[in-house]
Parts: C-alpha cells; sequence; structure tokens
C-alpha cells in the first residue's frame, strides 16, 4: 500500500495543528460558529442529535494492520468502543467531544491517517473495488489511480467551496463493486483497442432527493490525463453549479440541465485550451511511480499446493458454508479473497467493537499480509488468504461473531445509522434492519434466495442507497410515526439503475413482514435459480404491488 | 479596511466607484472619473459597456467581477486593466476561487484582489488559486492575519503553487 513520504507527513501533522488552532478559536469565541461549520464539516466533524460525529478517512478502502489497531484504540480512548464503516468505505466515531477531535487527528497522524475532506463540499474520498489487485477479472489495479487522485483532491485550494460534495468512484475491471454509476465521477478502467490503458469517464451520477444514473462524458480518457481532466470538471462544475438550492447543486443537476454534450463540450473546452498540457498531465514514469506502491505481493508459489479443503469441510459443514459464501477467487492460485462480515445476527450492520477491529487487524498480520479493505457494502475484506490458513481463520473470525456467512444475502444490507445518531434522518433504521433478521434468521433458506440486496436510509439524503438495492427501504416521517417506503429493481452494479416505489409507505411494525411479501412474490415467480433481480426486470412491480397491498384492501 | 499585499499591509490607492450612482447618472461620473485621474474599480458590467469613454491609463483601470458575471468578457478586457476585484459574497460560494485561477492562468500581471468574505482560513486558498492582494474587513484581520500563508507548507497541486 502507499506509505507517506516526509512531505505528506508534514500535510498530515501541519493539517492536524490548523485544525487544534480552529477549534481553540471556536471555543475561544472569535470563529464565528457558521464559519467554524464549514471548517470543521471540510475535516469530517458533524454535530449530530446526540453527540458530534467524527468521519474517519479510509483512502479508497486501503488500511494497515496498524492503522486498524489505532482506530480501534480510538474507540476506546475517545469513544464508546465502537465504530461504524460507512458505504463511501469510511469509518465514523459518534460518540467523539468536540474539543478531544485535534488529539484524535494528532493520532490518526500519527498512523499516516486523517479525516481531511470527509465531508463538506469539497472533494470526499475516492472509492473503489475492495478486491483491487486481486480480482482475476481485473483489467489494471484501480489503487494507484486512487492514490492519484487523492493526492491531487487533498486540500485543492480551488475546489474546498464547491456548490456541493463530490464524490469519485474508480472501478478496475467490468463488475462494478464501487457503485460508480452513481457517483458524481465514475471512472472505469479500461483498454482501448490498441491496449492503451485509459478511463470511461461517467459524470452525474447520484443519489440523494433526485437518484441519476451517471451518463458517459468522455468514451477513453488516456491515464496520463486523468489530472488534467477531472480539474476540468471541477472547474466548470464550481463556477457553474447552481448555488442558490443546495438541493439543487450537485454537478447532477447541471448536467440535467445542460445536456450531456453541452456539459462535454465545457469540459472539453477547459481541458484542451487550459489544463491538458500544464504540470498536471502524468507522465508514464509518474504512473509507474504510482504503481511501484501496489506491486503485487510476495506470494508464496507453494500456497498452490495446498488448496484441497476436503478434510476441514468434514470438520464443520458450516466452515464449507462460510468458504462458499464468504470468500471469493484470488488471481493467484492456493489464496482466497475472504469478507469478514460486519452483519451479524441482530446487531448494527457495519459495525465493529474495539475488540474485533484489534482481533481483524491481527488476523490480517498473521494471515493477509497485515492489510484490510473496507467495502461499499459496509464489509471488510483480508484479500489475500492462503487456502490452508482459511480454516484457522474461520474459527477465529467465528469466536469474534465476524463470520456469519451471509454475503451477498438479504441480511448483508447496507444501512444508514438512522435517526438515533444522525441529525438529518427522520426515522429510525437500525430497529428494522433487527426486525428483518429476526424475520430472516434461517441462513439455509437466505441461501436458496441467492443475492439480493437490501439497502435502507433513514432519509432522502439516501446514505443507505436505497435507490440502487434489489430491495430498497426508504424511511419517512408521519407526524411522529416512523413508516418505510419500498422501492424495487434498483441496483448499483454494472447494470445500475434506480429501484421504483411500489406503493404507498407501511408501518414500521409491518416492515419485515413486507419483504417477506415481496420475497414471496419472488420465490412464487422464480424460474429455477433466477436471481431477484432479473425475476424484477422480467415480472415488472405488478405482482409486487398487488400481493403487498392485497390485504390492507 | 486592511489591504494585505504579500504579507503586508498596504494603503488601498484604488478608489471603488459607487455603481449607483454610476447607473443613475453615468456621463457625469465618468467625466468626474476622467477628471480625478486616479485609480478606480468599476463593476465590470459598466466598464465593458463605457470603456471607449474612459480616457485613463491602462495602471488605473480595475474592475470588480462577481460570481454571477460573464467570465469570457472578464478575460476580454484583461489587457486593458492593471486590477481585477473578485467578490466573495458569503462564506459558501467559491466561485471566485475559479475565477482567480482563470485569470492568473493566462499570465494576467495586475493585481488581482479578494473582496468581500475573507477571513483567515481561506486566505491560503485564495493565495494559491491566483489572488494577490486581500482586502480584509477590520473586525476579521489581526496581527496574526499573515500566518495564514504559512499554516501547511507542502501541496499536492502543480497547477496552484504559492507565487513569490
Amino acid at each position: 500500500m502507499y506509505l507517506y513520504n516526509n512531505d505528506d507527513q508534514q500535510l498530515v501533522d501541519q493539517r492536524v495543528e490548523q485544525y487544534r488552532d480552529q477549534t481553540n478559536r471556536f471555543l475561544a469565541g472569535t470563529l464565528p460558529e457558521d464559519e467554524f461549520l464549514a471548517l470543521r464539516l471540510m475535516n469530517g466533524l458533524y454535530v449530530q442529535r446526540q453527540a458530534p460525529m467524527l468521519r474517519v478517512a479510509i483512502p479508497y478502502g486501503v488500511m494497515s494492520s496498524v492503522q486498524l489497531h489505532k482506530l480501534a484504540d480510538i474507540s476506546r480512548k475517545y469513544d464508546r468502543n465502537y465504530a461504524h464503516f460507512t458505504t463511501r468505505t469510511n469509518i465514523q466515531y459518534n460518540w467523539p467531544k468536540l474539543e478531544e477531535v485535534p488529539d484524535i487527528l494528532a493520532e490518526l497522524a500519527s498512523v499516516q491517517m486523517h479525516a481531511i475532506q470527509t465531508s463538506g463540499n469539497c472533494i470526499r474520498n475516492t472509492t473503489t473495488d475492495p478486491y483491487s489487485g486481486v480480482h482475476p477479472n481485473e483489467i489494471e489495479d484501480p489503487r494507484p489511480y486512487c492514490e492519484i487522485i487523492r493526492q491531487w483532491s487533498t486540500l485543492h485550494p480551488e475546489f474546498a467551496y464547491l456548490p456541493r460534495k463530490f464524490k469519485i468512484a474508480v472501478t478496475g475491471g467490468p463488475e462494478d463493486r464501487a457503485a460508480s454509476q452513481v457517483h458524481d465521477i465514475g471512472l472505469h478502467l479500461i483498454k482501448n483497442e490498441a491496449g492503451e490503458v485509459g478511463f470511461e469517464v461517467l459524470v452525474g451520477g447520484g443519489l440523494g432527493r433526485t437518484p441519476i444514473i451517471g451518463q458517459v462524458i468522455k468514451d477513453f480518457l488516456p491515464a496520463v490525463h486523468l489530472r488534467s481532466y477531472l480539474d476540468a470538471i471541477l472547474r466548470v462544475y464550481n463556477l457553474s453549479g447552481r448555488r442558490d438550492n443546495k438541493y439543487k447543486a450537485r454537478i447532477k443537476i447541471l448536467v440535467k440541465a445542460l445536456g450531456i454534450e453541452k456539459m462535454a463540450a465545457l469540459v472539453e473546452e477547459e481541458w484542451l485550451n487550459y489544463t491538458k498540457d500544464t504540470e498536471l498531465a502524468l507522465s508514464t514514469a509518474d504512473i509507474e511511480k504510482f504503481k511501484s506502491y501496489f506491486q503485487p505481493l510476495d506470494y508464496d508459489k507453494s500456497a498452490a499446493n495446498n488448496i484441497d479443503l476436503t478434510a476441514d469441510f468434514a470438520k464443520s459443514s458450516d466452515f464449507k458454508v462460510w468458504y462458499e459464501k464468504n470468500t471469493l477467487e484470488h488471481k493467484v492460485a492456493g489464496y482466497r479473497i475472504v469478507v469478514i462480515s460486519l452483519k451479524p445476527h441482530l446487531l448494527p450492520p457495519g459495525d465493529a467493537t474495539d475488540v474485533q477491529m484489534d482481533i481483524i487487524a491481527d488476523l490480517a498480520e498473521q494471515y493477509s499480509y497485515s492489510e484490510i479493505r473496507s467495502t461499499h457494502d459496509q464489509n471488510l475484506v483480508l484479500t489475500d488468504v492462503k487456502i490452508a490458513d482459511l480454516y484457522a481463520l474461520w474459527l477465529a473470525l467465528s469466536d469474534a461473531n465476524l463470520a456469519r456467512a451471509n454475503i451477498g444475502t438479504l441480511t448483508d444490507m447496507i444501512c444508514c445509522p438512522g435517526y438515533e445518531f444522525c441529525a438529518l434522518a427522520n426515522a429510525e433504521t437500525l430497529p428494522i434492519a433487527e426486525q428483518i433478521n429476526r424475520k430472516f434468521d434461517d441462513l439455509d433458506y437466505l441461501y436458496d434466495l441467492g443475492e439480493i440486496q437490501l439497502n435502507m436510509s433513514g432519509c432522502i439524503n439516501a446514505c443507505g442507497h436505497h435507490h440502487v438495492g434489489d430491495i430498497g427501504i426508504l424511511g419517512v416521517d408521519r407526524k411522529g410515526e416512523n413508516y418505510y417506503q419500498f422501492t424495487l429493481g434498483g441496483s448499483s452494479k454494472s447494470d445500475a439503475a434506480i429501484g421504483k416505489t411500489i406503493g404507498k409507505a407501511i408501518a414500521s411494525a409491518e416492515v419485515a413482514n413486507t419483504v417477506e411479501k415481496i420475497i414471496n412474490v419472488f420465490v412464487e415467480h422464480r424460474i429455477e435459480s433466477e436471481s431477484f433481480s432479473d425475476v424484477c426486470k422480467r415480472i415488472g412491480l405488478e405482482p409486487f404491488k398487488e400481493y403487498v397491498y392485497a390485504t390492507s384492501h | 479596511m486592511p489591504l494585505l499585499i504579500n504579507g503586508k499591509v498596504v494603503v488601498d490607492s484604488w478608489l471603488a466607484v459607487d455603481s449607483e450612482k454610476l447607473v443613475a447618472d453615468q456621463q457625469e461620473q465618468l467625466d468626474a472619473i476622467n477628471q480625478a485621474n486616479v485609480p478606480v474599480i468599476l463593476p465590470l458590467a459598466i466598464y465593458v459597456q463605457c470603456q471607449d469613454q474612459l480616457k485613463l491609463d491602462v495602471t488605473k483601470v480595475g474592475v470588480k467581477v462577481v460570481g454571477d458575471d460573464d467570465l469570457s468578457s472578464l478575460l476580454a478586457v484583461l489587457d486593458s486593466v492593471a486590477l481585477v476585484a473578485i467578490d466573495f459574497p458569503v462564506l459558501r460560494d467559491g466561485r471566485g476561487f475559479s475565477i482567480a485561477r482563470s485569470v492568473a492562468r493566462t499570465g494576467f500581471k495586475g493585481e488581482v484582489r479578494a473582496t468581500g468574505d475573507v477571513g483567515f482560513d481561506r486566505l491560503d486558498y485564495m493565495h494559491r488559486s491566483g489572488f494577490n492582494s486581500f482586502l480584509i474587513s477590520d473586525d476579521l484581520f489581526t496581527e496574526n492575519t499573515v500566518k495564514a500563508f504559512t499554516e501547511i507548507d507542502f501541496n499536492y497541486q502543480p497547477t496552484h503553487q504559492r507565487s513569490a
């Protein structure tokens, strides 16, 4: 992974002191609250219903054991012994003290981490495929490009006061595990006919009040022009994006208003005339330098000779199920990618305790080159585990309640923290997640259902990505009561689609029952092992609507 | 209001023309400006419109730009002005950063002045985006203000370096 040089370290150290000074001035009353608000947000600090919330960046979801130990340590020392992993692969603390945040940042800086631009109207943490560098279908490892973007966007002086927040996601192959089509910019690594590596560039995707799938603004951007082209898009957006209404300020609204052709023409003009041939242009040597930070690991060739799990499977059928559900093919023979489920039974999705974080960090050290990834689906990944080590790893994860074999199933849900933890939320999500978990506690049944993505948000801002779940649930408030609006047919994968509402919102007590009804319709219409998504596409929404609302007539 | 240039507070020799008066009685105001022969800052739109009637030397002409102004009309007059004042109406409005960048990258040698909401925590970003002059309100200016430019020494943007 990328390691800080002296310049990187100096920058985060000075940033800590800069933020400490801002906090001190705010506490002393010399920095007005509204000004401090913009500054603290740009450093990931929200003030929520019950306490501040600090979001710490995990750049493109990659962290070391040392860093994860530090994150655990911070939750012990400054918070309530747990933290929450987000859909944009960051981590959030729900109970820090505002006056202690500078100390937390100093601790983070000591392990090459920070909270820079994890919120605010600026360029946020870039996200990517959690299997970067190890997935067999990858065209190229996207992490070097993510690091290029991280550096270019970090404390960019011109783009810190954009009309609204700005999110970039990068994919390295045909499968999209980064929800790139619902980002302000989606970058898809591709090869052109000449075999050169570059990007298909999408712009104007997003969720929130106006969910939109991104559109292609450039079919093929040679990799050397990555920074200069992003710079051009950002400048067009900064100058022309709406600032009169924050709900219409994202770049998706600008793209929609101009049309993609006009938007592309404006960006092209800016790029060709002003940014393409500046110092932003990368040389092949520059790119090679970034690639050198992400070289393939020193894999053990003999691992390929030790891949027979028959004996381990015989020891435990649970292990076999976990192997099938929570591990994936690795590009190197003898290794597997392991997904650590942060979706245990009846506990908040995406949360990890300090003890669990320490255990995962230790296991990464022992079994997976001391590296951990966080995923868009709010799980963690050990990317490089020898097949021969899987059983021992599974035992250790099981002991820590981290081996629920539910990856890709209905209970592997994406869920925002909801009303209890977020000042924006209108409705609770965690008790609803629990309700659904209680209803669907039979794992064998879940496996029979196949892959189903259930996403839930506690408000229209859609942090739980409900629009792009196979089943989406949006919490709304009606005169103090929570109701839940269902959408079906969404996807954040390569077939990205915005789900459609099936009817009026449903009372909170009926949410799990409604999910069950939806599943029943799916099972009834399913042909052989057809996926939920395919059935939805084939039969449309009507059968679901009829069945879900039938009893209320 | 203190005017900060190159880390020092300097005397502001520019006269900001009252745009309401100018609109109300353009000819009289222009005559007065020509007669006074001191450096003036005119709103961009008005300058574009009455450019030919102005008898001042280039070194005495400045324009004031706001976010809604047409950027191309600003770029078209850069050769005939010595100062561009870019206004930050509110904290949230960051268009001024990109306007300054658009001016600075043409090689414009004159003064690029930040006006409006110009506070300590944005001075360095303004400087690196192309501003070289900062009009700071009295209540925001302290003896510490110049430290804003040295809080963070290193940066990643080759196109947005601090000028000397």
